[in-house]
């Protein structure tokens, strides 16, 4: 006991004055080499006096904050992280003093207005002239009463501000005013009167508040978004604190049962509108568990607040739990607004969990946090209501839970055991909370080095978390549809708001459509209106958007057939029922004739894809009459910078977006490997045969088509040549192939001698192929070429002693010893890393069928930003294999949408500096791995490549990062994928009619020096341009069977690149889009304008200057941009320069 | 743009460049000659040259050789002939990275070979030497009058660039099964003999001793030794540490379990440290601002 106790002082002196204090205790007593690790002096090898300190004789304080650690704390660490974060959401001291004279203040003012005389509940006239408007919406009524103002009962600040949970920066304190019983007459509990009286109260003490100079901007707003519960807000000048004042029902004026939820308080009468449509059904009443709850919410909130404060006042350890809880609420966007899952059902949830004894007093900020999301995630609330209420004195109080399960969806009874604390919260958003507890739950064991970030820095945004997302306009029809529905009632309970009333039976209806094709739906939270106290009230008919996600099933959701029960059955009729006349009988393939809806009728994945977009807008007009122009429908966007509209070709597939094409490709491909195993007396057999273009991995951006050039082209001896054409030939690359031979011991020890064999083993291979006719065979000393069905195939054989050839050396012993070098380094990467890497992802592509476009979306972009020659396309698959395999704090992306935006984000505010990017392939990184790879990297961070990737095939070496990116262009790519992030949010969540995806796939060229640009028609992948014109045909391709090899790699614009970064390398860096784009971005490198001394190192590129009266040298600038039109004469159109440089002397 | 005057202004000439006057000279001892690619270029290039002087070489004898430098990219060897020879014969021209003058003749042979080889020559702007039959070419091209700068392409002889050059290029790709055979014999059998010299002079030295005594063992002897790679090497240091360890005690002497639970202690406070340090690092980089 002794040390728990010892523990909280410690962890938890915030009521200390001085933070830096706490500071120093938190981080112990082994302080004095903590202050030369922060003075920056190198620490690498002990001193005898560091040893001294670790060796010395531990402190009995030492050792029991070791323990604690041990015991009540995931590890040091984790520890640390938490008392930092805590730090940084937690009220100052100087704050909190400023807030106390502020409350003091306000309830002082509150007191002293006086007493008003009687008005009628209608009139508002009295306000008018106080220039304040009376906060709540309610149906022109006949409602009739008076109103007269009494000062409050009770002033008293509530929630978190008063247990002390705070979390900055949304910090508000809410005030408590409690209506006399004075206001209250006996039958008010009818007809939303009582809202109405609340409402009145509160405008009256913002009409006198507002004369006082303390408060600047007042405003009102919801209560937790219920539009019948109007607050008000106050900001303090100068401050970032915010005040709510909440008006609050005297609590014992009724008897909680008045408002039970089987009782009715509002006549059908009282809604006008309807009572004349329908005026036989006047006397009906129904109960109004919504409105019921609404007002007991006010009665009990005495009692349920007193409650919590009493148990956390002395329990700092929950306190600091419950922030915690909190961020972890904020950063999954969960706590704000109707119906969501607000901070407070979470802090009564860690009063039930406390009373059911499933937390104990004892335990630590982790503890409380992470047991709270272990019994959050394993208990359905739908299932066991949890409840606070303890004594069940008879059956009837359990009758009233039984009642409130009938009613609502979610159940968490309060302290009382009347009022459902839950009374609002929507059962999808629930089922998302329970869906996020569940993966957190998991991330403390699975992934205990990052679960601090996952858990509580690291924001799981809407649009980022579902795979698809669609929005829904113009609502007013669902009023319409009321029957369907859930009926008038509802409405009315509601007090009108139709959106609230109807929004669960809509995701009822929708998620029954959907079924096994998604996971999970959620509507996004809806905005809370805040309007300035003379203004008119928002009305909730203004709700005009609601936006809901979806996280998909990748396999189910793109079934185009919707297979129902069999014809005879006695589900068949409710099947019919529930869609209506898009169900007829099929028959199917194992003979049995079912009810079944046909989505879609093609086949492409891109079709594919769609099937959800086609069930939704047929759900939604059926059910709630909403008309397919306003349901928009976010998914389809993501395919556009894919798409090529080719046209249809025989013995083709449809192009789509373009993955059908790479399994043709693929096809072909499996027959080379079949004719080259099948070689007969080889002197070596072929052990490996791999295909290591993109395209065998499913990631390449424009898959290639199969092509036999006839046109832009002249014909020498069946082989077909570039002419002199205004128009370029048709691109067509080669594939590469790389072949592993058996081992042998017969080679020479001579590179040279080893590329002769290998050349003699390449004329004998095609000799043997080009007896096949169907492919043509073209030989070259270093490789061989094979031309089938329109593909062109570049073999290449390798032998894997030329590796140990390349690295051996003899050492100045003379003992023979093996040393990398840059060769074999580049060897195994070619031949070695690559293969393997090519086979994995295509295995991963097999697992989840949606990473082929969003690689190719990343590719895409990356390149449209001009930096094609800048960031290894293999880096980026890398990093998109990364989304897949280690989604979280997501789950894996269903749509290439998602995992698009996720590479966005990833790119955007991964810290390279610090952290290595571990791409689990196949999961065989082992824990040891996980731990050991960072803390080296930390520890040499010179030794490794500024963007450092590792894979548990290559854990070190890093291929693909050695040279690139540099620390310019990760800079660049991190700021283009912030902007284009942004853009992107903002079109899947807030969409506009003018809305372009390709937005963020121009790229921006007003930060280059000098721009190039290129004439299009000699741009041979023109076509696979962003803007491609829509009037221009896209080249034909044609795949024909005869024997005329077509010109092949054959890109002016890659060689004029080429050529320009071989020449000018140390004076500026170029910037092009490979697929198709007609610019090339220059930049010049920095100090390439000083003016130099006259060396002969100098004199390249150099025309003489002056300085003084010396002569000097300065770059020739005129006669460099002359050469870039000289060196890509007939390809460059013009040359601009964008910024004049400045020549500092 | 009237800017060189210098002190070691030896000669002033006049010359048209873009429509301007400018003055050509010599700028501590290098002669500046504008060149542009054609007639209708608009800037021009300077290129510098001046005799070559540094130590002697047969291949670039003092006297005769001419040291050009900041030569544009597309400038090829036949031009560099052609803009010089008007000053004498020229006897050899070649840039600085191929050293060598290149042998024309066999020249198909020579590109197989090459294309066995990585292609290393380097890009970009280049230097070269002009070797002149005469001595007295070299005063005459450094005193010549340069009234317009040098033209790299003219309508006679163009130099191809851009996508011309490139279509060029492809249409030389070809190999001849034939003559790639031809090829790959003649360089095997160079190799081949060269291996069965070695292995014959490696026999020659085997079981003989030298002045002092020790005899040479090579792989073709009766007895063969253990190749000495770093692998065998480190086996038999491996086999070593493993003995040695058999032989120790662990968690034997009472100091021996006393130092594990301070080495523990050690390794926590240790991890400590390091874990403050990422904290303090982490705080710098604003790790803890949650939204």
């Amino acid at each position: 006991m002794g040390i728990k106790r010892q523990h909280t002082e410690v962890e938890h002196g915030e009521d200390d004055d001085n933070e830096i204090e706490e500071d120093e205790d938190i981080l112990a007593n082994l302080s004095a080499a903590h202050q030369r690790e922060v003075t920056g002096e190198p620490a690498k090898k002990l001193t005898k006096k560091e040893r001294e300190k670790l060796y010395k004789e531990p402190t009995v304080e030492e050792l029991k904050q070791m323990k604690e650690t041990e015991n009540l704390f995931h590890s040091n660490l984790f520890r640390l992280q938490i008392s930092e974060v805590l730090k940084e959401v937690t009220l100052k001291d100087k704050h909190k003093k400023y807030a106390h004279n502020l409350i003091d203040n306000l309830k002082e003012m509150i007191l002293d207005i006086p007493a008003s005389e009687q008005i009628r509940l209608t009139d508002t006239q009295w306000f008018l002239k106080q220039k304040v408007k009376v906060p709540i919406y309610q149906p022109d009524d006949d409602n009739k009463g008076q109103f007269q103002y009494l000062p409050p009962s009770s002033i008293c600040v509530v929630g978190s501000y008063s247990t002390n949970t705070v979390v900055k920066p949304h910090s508000v304190i809410d005030l408590l005013v409690e209506m006399p019983k004075g206001c209250i007459s006996e039958k008010d509990n009818f007809n939303h009167r009582l809202f109405r009286k609340r409402a009145l109260y509160l405008t009256y003490v913002a009409a006198k508040l507002n004369k006082t100079t303390l408060c600047q901007a007042m405003k009102f707003t919801y209560q937790h978004g219920n539009h019948l519960k109007p607050i008000l807000n106050l900001n303090v000048q100068g401050r970032s604190i915010n005040v709510n004042i909440i008006v609050c029902l005297p609590h014992n004026t009724y008897k909680l049962e008045t408002f039970n939820v089987n009782i009715c308080n509002i006549n059908v009468k009282w809604y006008k509108e309807i009572t004349q449509a329908e005026s036989k059904d006047d006397v009906r009443l129904k109960p109004t568990p919504y409105s019921n709850m609404a007002i007991l919410e006010d009665l009990t909130q005495k009692t349920n607040t007193e409650y919590i404060e009493n148990i956390l006042a002395d329990l700092p350890a929950f306190q600091d739990g419950i922030k915690l809880l909190k961020i972890w609420l904020r950063q999954r966007e969960l706590d704000m607004g109707y119906g969501y899952f607000s901070s407070y059902i979470m802090t009564m949830y860690v009063m039930y969990l406390l009373s059911q004894r499933l937390l104990n007093k004892m335990m630590s900020s982790y503890q409380v946090f992470r047991s709270t999301l272990i019994y959050l995630a394993r208990n359905d609330w739908c299932v066991k209501a949890p409840s606070l209420f303890k004594i069940k004195k008879s059956l009837n109080e359990k009758s009233s839970e039984f009642n409130m399960k009938s009613v609502f969806d979610v159940v968490f009874l309060d302290v009382t055991g009347h009022y459902n604390l839950a009374y609002t919260l929507n059962k999808a958003v629930y089922q998302r909370v329970l869906h996020e507890a569940k993966l957190s739950a998991d991330y403390f064991t699975t992934k205990p080095n990052d679960a601090f970030d996952l858990l509580l820095m690291t924001s799981v945004a809407f649009d980022r978390k579902f795979d698809y997302c669609f929005h829904v306009d113009n609502l007013k029809s669902i009023q319409e549809h009321g029957d369907t529905l859930g009926g008038l009632d509802k409405l009315i309970d509601n007090g009108g708001n139709y959106v609230y009333a109807y929004l669960t039976s809509i995701l009822d209806v929708l998620e029954k459509a959907l079924d096994k094709r998604i996971l999970l739906i959620q509507p996004r939270s809806l905005p809370t209106p805040t309007w300035n106290i003379d203004e008119d009230c928002s009305n909730y008919n203004d709700i005009n958007c609601i936006t809901i996600g979806l996280l998909v099933d990748t396999f189910m959701s793109t079934k185009s057939v919707e297979k129902g029960p069999t014809a005879d059955s006695s589900e068949a009729r409710e099947f019919r029922e529930f869609w209506g006349e898009v169900s007829e009988l099929r028959r199917f393939q194992d003979g049995s004739i079912c009810e079944a809806i046909v989505w879609s009728k093609g086949s492409t994945f891109r079709k594919k894809r769609l099937v959800i977009s086609k069930i939704i807008p047929y759900v939604l007009k059926k059910y709630a009459g909403i008309d397919l122009e306003d349901i928009r429908y976010m998914g389809e966007e993501f395919d556009v910078p894919l798409h090529i509209p080719f046209p249809k070709q025989i013995d083709q597939p449809i192009y789509g977006t373009g993955e059908e094409q790479h399994m043709s490709v693929i096809h072909t491909f499996d027959g080379i490997k079949k004719s080259l195993r099948g070689l007969s007396d080889m002197p070596l057999r072929i052990n490996n045969i791999q295909g290591i273009h993109p395209v065998f991995r499913f990631t390449d951006v424009f898959p290639v088509m199969a092509l036999n050039q006839f046109k832009e082209t002249k014909k020498v001896n069946d082989h077909y040549y570039p002419t002199r054409s205004l128009v370029a030939p048709a691109y067509q690359p080669t594939l590469p192939v790389t072949c592993i031979l058996e081992g042998s011991g017969k080679w020479p020890d001579d590179i040279e001698a080893v590329k002769r064999l290998k050349a003699a083993i390449y004329i004998k291979i095609s000799k043997d192929l080009s007896l096949d006719k169907s492919l043509k065979v073209i030989l070259q000393p270093t490789h061989i070429d094979i031309f089938k069905n329109g593909f062109v195939f570049r073999i290449k054989i390798y032998a894997l002693r030329e590796l140990s050839i390349m690295k051996a050396f003899v050492t100045k012993t003379g003992v023979l010893s093996v040393q990398n070098n840059q060769k074999s380094f580049q060897f195994e990467k070619d031949v070695i890393a690559l293969p393997k890497l090519s086979s994995t992802i295509h295995g991963i592509y097999q697992q989840h069928n949606t990473m082929c476009s969003a690689v190719r979306l990343a590719k895409r972009w990356t390149s449209a930003q001009l930096l094609s020659n800048h960031v290894p396309d293999i880096v980026i698959e890398l990093i998109v294999c990364y989304i897949y395999l280690s989604p979280a704090p997501y789950t894996k992306p269903g749509s290439p949408g998602s995992a698009f935006l996720r590479f966005l984000q990833l790119l955007s505010s991964f810290d390279w500096r610090n952290y290595p990017l571990m791409v689990d392939l196949n999961t065989e990184f082992t824990a040891e791995d996980l731990v050991d790879i960072p803390a080296r990297f930390n520890k040499e961070r010179e030794k490794f490549p500024l963007m450092f990737i590792s894979t548990p095939m290559d854990k070190w070496s890093s291929y693909w990062t050695k040279d690139q990116p540099s620390a310019m262009i990760l800079n660049r790519l991190a700021l283009l994928a912030k902007e284009s992030l942004h853009v992107l949010q903002t079109q899947v969540l807030q969409p506009q009619s003018n809305d372009d995806i390709k937005e963020v796939f121009r790229p921006p060229l007003d930060s280059y020096d000098v721009v190039i640009y290129l004439q299009a028609n000699q741009v041979p992948r023109y076509y696979q341009s962003i803007d491609y014109p829509k009037d221009k045909p896209i080249p034909t391709l044609r795949s024909t069977d005869d024997q005329i090899f077509p010109v092949i790699d054959f890109d002016p614009v890659v060689k004029y690149v080429k050529e320009l970064e071989e020449i000018y390398a140390d004076r500026a860096l170029f910037f092009y889009d490979q697929y198709g784009g007609t610019c090339i971005g220059v930049l010049w490198k920095p100090r390439l304008f000083q003016k130099r001394d006259f060396k002969v190192p100098n004199l390249l590129m150099s025309k003489p200057s002056t300085r003084g009266s010396e002569i000097v040298l300065e770059f020739n600038l005129q006669a460099v941009l002359e050469d870039f039109k000289v060196l890509g004469t007939n390809l460059v159109d013009k040359v601009e320069v964008k910024t004049q440089p400045k020549t500092d002397v | 743009m009237e800017c060189l005057i210098s002190v070691k202004r030896t000669h002033t000439r006049k010359m048209e460049t873009s429509g301007k006057t400018r003055e050509a000279v010599l700028v501590k001892d290098f002669t500046v000659v504008p060149i542009k690619f054609e007639e209708s270029s608009c800037a021009c290039h300077n290129i510098y040259f001046k005799e070559h002087s540094l130590h002697r070489e047969d291949t670039k004898p003092k006297g005769r050789t001419l040291f050009i430098t900041n030569i544009p990219p597309y400038c090829t060897t036949e031009v560099l002939h052609r803009l010089f020879s008007q000053f004498g014969n020229i006897q050899a021209a070649f840039f600085s990275e191929d050293e060598k003058p290149q042998n024309k003749s066999r020249r198909n042979k020579i590109q197989l070979k090459n294309s066995f080889i990585e292609n290393i020559s380097t890009k970009g702007f280049k230097t070269a030497y002009v070797l002149y039959r005469d001595k007295n070419s070299i005063v005459r091209a450094l005193k010549a009058s340069y009234d317009k700068p040098f033209i790299i392409s003219t309508p006679t002889q163009p130099v191809l660039t851009g996508l011309r050059k490139w279509q060029k290029e492809y249409e030389v790709k070809h190999t001849d099964w034939n003559e790639l055979q031809e090829e790959i014999d003649e360089y095997m059998k160079g190799y081949d003999s060269s291996l069965s010299k070695k292995i014959e002079e490696e026999k020659e030295k085997e079981g003989v001793a030298d002045e002092e005594g020790w005899v040479t063992v090579t792989k073709h002897g009766k007895l063969k030794p253990t190749s000495r790679t770093e692998v065998n090497q480190r086996k038999l240091t491996k086999k070593d540490r493993k003995k040695k360890k058999e032989r120790e005690l662990l968690n034997f002497y009472t100091f021996q379990i006393k130092q594990e639970k301070q080495d523990r202690i050690a390794a926590l406070r240790q991890k400590f440290e390091e874990d403050k340090v990422k904290i303090a690092q982490m705080k710098s980089a604003r790790k803890f601002k949650p939204y």
